[in-house]
């Protein structure tokens, strides 16, 4: 299980990564590239393996962040992710984008129970809720949601005495500023490095896939209205 | 060589195989009409998130048409402009990322640059140089083609593209969104002769520039005043299909007589126009010259187009970087190859 070769890919919101793992080592990119994802990615995948010194098609599988996130961000991981698995006969591992951000809150802050957000405009966000098991992965409490603001205020204060870390930019919305004794990292980011451990288990688990069968993960379903505010 | 071609700029998602030995070996297409249809337009969301979903399953269909595998593909073409945006996206970073894995080259191709070489693939081909009449849903222009990258835009419509025109128009007769001009064409040939008349735009000054809108305004203001049967309307059609062809025969015969080409090429979906094409004709023997189609197929958007354009870009040494390219515009006049 340890010599599992897993790269992982992450555009899904204003930051580009890229991450490739064999067994406990890491090597990883990471860049806040608003729409300059499709100029950085490959360069960053083809970095990473020219470092480790590997060929794509030798790898276990490729992982990428299916969302929630900017839909086009979302295709561009889910498109780059296809392409290189279709071409090196590999299977897809998709993993949630609220899910990465949770485990990399994990990795900077040791946080054991995190609710990261994201801002899904039209008067939205995307949130999750999520607890560090055992095994140091972060798992989810309830499925990742696209509410309005105000229900996941109500999630909060239902939840007021777990000492959750609020990341994300979803939580610069103003409204959401009542709740100052939460601590909160809005500057915060999804990065390709913590699909890896996700990905890792995701694998034992037996849940890669075949390429054609990965498709974002949208949570927004209702695209056609884009005008109204009650499409939430 | 064996080229991969991928088509995703709008409604319709493409994938072909062209071989260098062989010609083309299979060709793909999904279309998205039955999707769009209720929202009386292309929504681009809905049309992105099909792309993505139909891309690779198309792709496999395609090798096993043409009975290769994957590691039989030499290079990678897809349509990088203009488009929608997100639908460009989808094709370009899944050919993009194909061809790394593959460690094969890719180039991005110019959506019109697949329409004018699409002739190109019939048996009966024109050599160059020759002129190309290019009409479609979101372009009517002339060009003087003297070589593969080497175009020159004689003229074309300062306003909306003359299938812009057919559909509007067809809608406006009760016709669907999409092929609205080839239902046009169809009712038009239940029409005869009548009172109903439009302007030929623009035929009477000099120079090969089109305008459509003010026909589809007089179509407008034709189609409320008249009665609502099926007679009127099919002879609306017809007056209406034939202003647009005889504008377009116009302008034709004004570019051949200017630049002596012997041959034209007319390519993009209004091509398909059995109207246009036998006026074209009919033209083309009064002049001494030769004209040139794609098979009805081919007119509208698809991958062979892109697969063929690729086969000849990549051939003559050009590919990508390591850049995933999409342009939602990208103006006939930077079409040019470095070549």
């Amino acid at each position: 299980m340890n010599n599992l070769k897993i790269l992982g890919i992450e555009t899904s919101t204003h930051a580009c990564s890229a991450a490739l793992c064999s067994g406990e080592r890491v090597w990883a990119r990471f860049e806040i590239a608003p729409a300059r994802h499709t100029q950085l990615i490959l360069p960053m995948v083809e970095e990473l393996l020219q470092e480790a010194g590997f060929e794509l098609k030798t790898l276990s599988a490729i992982a990428f962040a299916a969302g929630p996130g900017s839909f086009t961000g979302l295709r561009i991981a889910c498109g780059v992710a296809q392409g290189l698995a279709f071409g090196a006969g590999l299977s897809l591992i998709p993993i949630s984008t609220l899910q990465t951000m949770a485990q990399g809150a994990a990795r900077i802050f040791g946080a054991k129970r995190v609710i990261p957000a994201l801002d899904a405009r039209l008067g939205g966000c995307y949130w999750g809720s999520y607890v560090l098991d055992e095994q140091g992965l972060m798992q989810p409490q309830c499925a990742d949601q696209l509410t309005e603001p105000v229900q996941l205020l109500e999630h909060l204060a239902q939840n007021e005495q777990d000492g959750s870390l609020l990341i994300g930019q979803g939580w610069s919305v103003p409204e959401q500023n009542r709740l100052p004794e939460f601590p909160k990292q809005v500057d915060f980011y999804p990065n390709a490095v913590d699909l890896l451990p996700l990905a890792r288990q995701a694998n034992l688990d037996g849940l890669a896939i075949a390429p054609e069968l990965a498709m974002p993960y949208y949570l927004r379903d209702n695209v056609v209205l884009q005008s109204g505010s009650t499409t939430v | 060589m064996n080229i991969l071609g991928i088509e995703t700029s709008c409604d319709e998602t493409g994938v072909a195989l062209y071989s260098e030995k062989h010609g083309l070996l299979a060709h793909q297409l999904h279309t998205q009409v039955a999707l769009h249809a209720p929202y009386g337009g292309v929504v681009p969301e809905l049309a992105s998130r099909d792309h993505i979903r139909k891309l690779l399953p198309l792709i496999e269909d395609a090798l096993q048409q043409a009975k290769l595998t994957r590691n039989d593909i030499t290079g990678i073409a897809y349509t990088a402009g203009p488009g929608l945006i997100g639908a460009l996206m989808v094709g370009a970073c899944v050919a993009r990322s194909l061809g790394f894995a593959l460690n094969i080259p890719t180039i991005g191709i110019h959506h019109l640059e697949g329409h004018l070489l699409a002739p190109l693939l019939e048996e009966r081909a024109p050599t160059f140089p020759f002129l190309a009449l290019l009409v479609s849903g979101g372009h009517t222009a002339l060009l003087s083609v003297e070589n593969i990258g080497h175009y020159t835009l004689l003229g074309e419509s300062v306003d909306d593209a003359a299938g812009e025109a057919f559909d509007k128009t067809a809608r406006l007769l009760g016709l669907g969104y999409q092929g609205g001009g080839a239902a046009l064409a169809r009712l038009a040939k239940q029409g005869g002769p009548s009172q109903f008349h439009f302007p030929r735009p623009m035929t009477d000054r000099p120079g090969l520039d089109f305008s459509f809108s003010g026909l589809k305004t007089s179509a407008m203001m034709t189609i409320a005043a008249a009665p609502k049967d099926e007679k009127t309307r099919a002879d609306i059609a017809r007056a209406f299909e034939e202003a647009v062809v005889d504008t377009l025969v116009i302008k034709c015969r004004r570019a051949i007589e200017s630049t002596s080409m012997k041959r034209l090429v007319v390519a993009g979906g209004v091509s398909a126009n059995i109207h246009l094409r036998m006026s074209l004709e009919k033209m083309s023997q009064e002049l001494g010259i030769e004209v040139f189609f794609p098979r009805p197929e081919f007119c509208t958007d698809n991958g062979a187009m892109i697969a063929y354009a690729g086969y000849r870009r990549l051939k003559a040494g050009e590919h990508d970087d390591l850049t995933i390219c999409a342009r939602a515009r990208w103006p006939l006049g930077e079409l040019n190859g470095a070549y």
